[in-house]
């Protein structure tokens, strides 16, 4: 089975400084990777440097996506061929309707893979659908994107948009910080029901605490722009009573 | 001659003795002699040049150098069809053609009893006494060359007059079309808007055209205690086109005026809005976008006197400025000693979405009194990378959502249009602009 996800010993900068320095991942469909990793070890600009942000630069190594080179395609194309990055902190966008949003994305998403796009009825149908699975309301949906919302309403937004555009690799950026114990578990079953055989996840945690309701495949420990380990589910467990200091990095 | 002025020698300014004849309320001796002395002042006076304060930030050059002419009245065949397909057909309209009404492409019936709109042609024979201090006032304003202009070859624009407690429900459409088809012309309106106690209407000004002229419009309005203005603006002007347009507002006690100003095309275009508030509880609210590309300029210029206290002024403007094109933003709020708890609040962010693009922010506040709330804000920016990347990172390409945050930040400020039909106009306009972006 060919990886979807393929990443060989990258390099990427941020303004000009070196944050990962020789990372090695793959992952395959149907599989759940967690990357953990202290405050610094470079975790979030991994998931900027796959989604595209501007200002994130592969200086050296390759990621393969779906066999094809992902560091040359625009941001919008990486998002139409199926990657979803949830953000860590969701942006606010006052003055854009939330439907307008995401009738817009959906409809992008869907015209690249060659599907018709859904007309105001049958969108409005499906949004409705995916956001009662998820507690969220019409107010919540409609009004200007992430404006207003609290910390646990933006990352159910956030897996709402996820379930409307189906992504083959979902990235998941600290999706569980600032959520309190019950948006702790919507969001946990939003990620749940997306799990597929023919879809892969990265979920990106300073805790292990999501992963006792997200359960990984497989366990990556991220310090100082490096994989330093990776193991089953029992790693995360064995982090969180150690702690990031036993593994003897500079980056506790 | 003093070193602020711009000398300009303007063809219809030396047929003046010609067009005088032509020109609103010919019979009037008092008009005649007040259009004889604003001439021999815009002699004396000429353009404001750059030395000038309040003109720093937009010159006049351009436009004192083109051999502007009187006009003659017509429009060309596809100008009357698309001024005749503008607004809502079915509205009460007026139509000022190069200055003139145009009775075939007007409809003013079916106004309220109580209310009247005329153009200044008519209303100088059957309100001549009423409208005789109000243009002698006018004329007598020692403001600048541009001023004294319209004083002089003051023609057709729009006197509204509203008796007490009279609303006109429908929105009024008035229309002003401009033909330089036929070479550069000049022409300079005059509105005069009388609400009396309690009066309430909806003004919504369009001004459009083909080729190079030169609109000069000065509008007065005079607000009785409790009367409410909508005043709506569309500035649509022919891409070399020059608009220079003076407002003077002044509101009594409760009066209530919302002013939006859209500027969306010319060459040039100063919007120079002053308002004095006369009264406890009187509202000035003015607002409006300004969209540019090109080299085109805008100059949005405003002067609030509060000379009373317990009076409200709040201007909110927003811009979006693309290629090599200019705004400014001049805004001054004068409270006066007596002016106590006076609010006042004035906002303009400026949008710019090119390296070559200029905004030029001046906010000005001048306070006497001691127990006043006043703020102004001036913000010039490009759009919101972070906003940008969350976009495409949900597959929106860059264009499209540049497009929408564009549409959004200008939208911000059409909330300020409290009825829908009215903002529905705008946001068709608004859209309308940026397509012609992505073209």
């Amino acid at each position: 089975m060919a990886p979807i996800l393929e990443i060989k010993d990258l390099h990427a900068t941020v303004d000009g400084k070196e944050v990962l320095k020789g990372i090695n991942l793959a992952i395959n469909p149907g599989e759940v990777h967690a990357v953990m990793g202290p405050n610094g070890s470079g975790k979030s600009t991994l998931s900027y440097v796959l989604a595209g942000r501007n200002g994130y630069e592969v200086t050296k190594g390759s990621i393969l996506y779906k066999g094809a080179d992902l560091t040359a395609m625009e941001p919008e194309i990486r998002a139409r061929e199926g990657i979803f990055l949830a953000f860590q902190y969701p942006v606010e966008i006052p003055g854009v309707a939330g439907t307008t949003f995401l009738k817009t994305a959906y409809n992008a998403v869907r015209k690249h893979r060659g599907e018709k796009e859904l007309d105001a009825m049958q969108f409005l149908k499906l949004v409705r659908e995916k956001q009662a699975e998820l507690d969220m309301t019409d107010d919540m949906v409609r009004r200007p994107v992430n404006v207003g919302f609290s910390g646990g309403e933006k990352k159910r937004y956030e897996m709402l948009q996820m379930a409307m555009l189906e992504p083959a690799l979902a990235i998941l950026d600290e999706t569980d910080s600032g959520l309190d114990i019950d948006a702790l578990k919507t969001v946990a079953d939003g990620i749940n029901r997306l799990r597929a055989p023919d879809r892969a996840m990265l979920m990106i945690t300073h805790y292990q605490r999501l992963l006792g309701y997200v359960v990984p495949d497989i366990v990556h420990v991220l310090a100082g722009g490096k994989i330093v380990r990776s193991g089953d589910k029992s790693l995360a467990l064995e982090l969180e009573k150690e702690g990031y200091a036993v593994l003897g990095t500079e980056a506790a | 001659m003093t070193n602020r002025q711009l000398i300009a020698d303007f063809p219809f300014v030396d047929a003046f003795d010609a067009v005088r004849a032509d020109l609103p309320g010919a019979p009037l001796d008092w008009l005649q002699a007040a259009r004889r002395e604003a001439l021999a002042r815009f002699r004396d006076q000429a353009l404001p040049n750059r030395r000038v304060e309040a003109w720093k930030y937009t010159d006049l050059g351009a436009l004192a150098k083109t051999d502007f002419t009187a006009p003659d009245g017509l429009l060309g065949q596809a100008l009357a069809t698309r001024v005749a397909a503008t607004g809502n057909p079915d509205a009460i309209r007026l139509v000022i053609a190069n200055g003139r009404v145009d009775p075939a492409l007007s409809k003013t019936d079916g106004l309220p009893d109580g209310a009247t709109l005329v153009p200044m042609s008519a209303a100088l024979d059957t309100h001549g006494e009423v409208l005789k201090d109000h243009i002698a006032r006018i004329a007598a304003l020692d403001g600048n060359g541009l001023l004294a202009l319209n004083a002089a070859f003051m023609m057709d624009g729009y006197v509204l007059i509203l008796d007490d407690a009279v609303a006109v429900d429908a929105t009024i459409e008035v229309i002003f079309a401009g033909d330089g088809g036929q070479g550069p012309v000049a022409f300079h309106p005059r509105n005069v808007v009388l609400m009396g106690q309690n009066s309430a209407a909806t003004v919504i000004e369009t001004h459009l055209g083909d080729g190079v002229y030169w609109t000069n419009p000065l509008t007065e309005i005079v607000m009785a205690a409790g009367a409410n203005l909508r005043r709506y603006k569309v500035q649509q002007d022919a891409a070399q086109s020059f608009h220079l347009a003076h407002d003077q507002v002044s509101l009594a006690t409760d009066a209530h005026y919302q002013g939006f100003i859209g500027a969306f095309s010319a060459k040039l275009a100063r919007h120079t809005v002053t308002a004095t508030i006369n009264g406890a509880g009187a509202v000035f609210d003015v607002g409006g976008t300004y969209l540019l590309r090109d080299d085109q300029h805008n100059d949005i210029t405003t002067v609030v006197d509060h000379a009373a206290a317990g009076g409200t002024s709040k201007q909110v403007f927003k811009g979006v400025l693309d290629d090599a094109s200019c705004g400014v933003f001049q805004g001054r709020v004068n409270v006066h000693k007596d002016a106590q708890k006076t609010d006042a609040h004035q906002l303009n962010n400026a949008l710019l979405l090119s390296d070559k693009a200029e905004i030029d922010a001046k906010p000005e506040l001048e306070i006497y009194a001691d127990d006043v709330k006043c703020a102004h804000g001036a913000t010039a920016g490009d759009l919101d990378e972070n906003e940008l990347f969350y976009l495409q990172a949900r597959g929106i390409d860059g264009a499209e959502a540049r497009r929408l945050l564009v549409s959004a930040f200008v939208k911000a400020a059409l909330d300020e249009i409290d009825r829908e039909t009215d903002r529905a106009r705008f946001e068709t306009l608004v859209d309308a602009w940026l397509d012609q972006a992505d073209g």
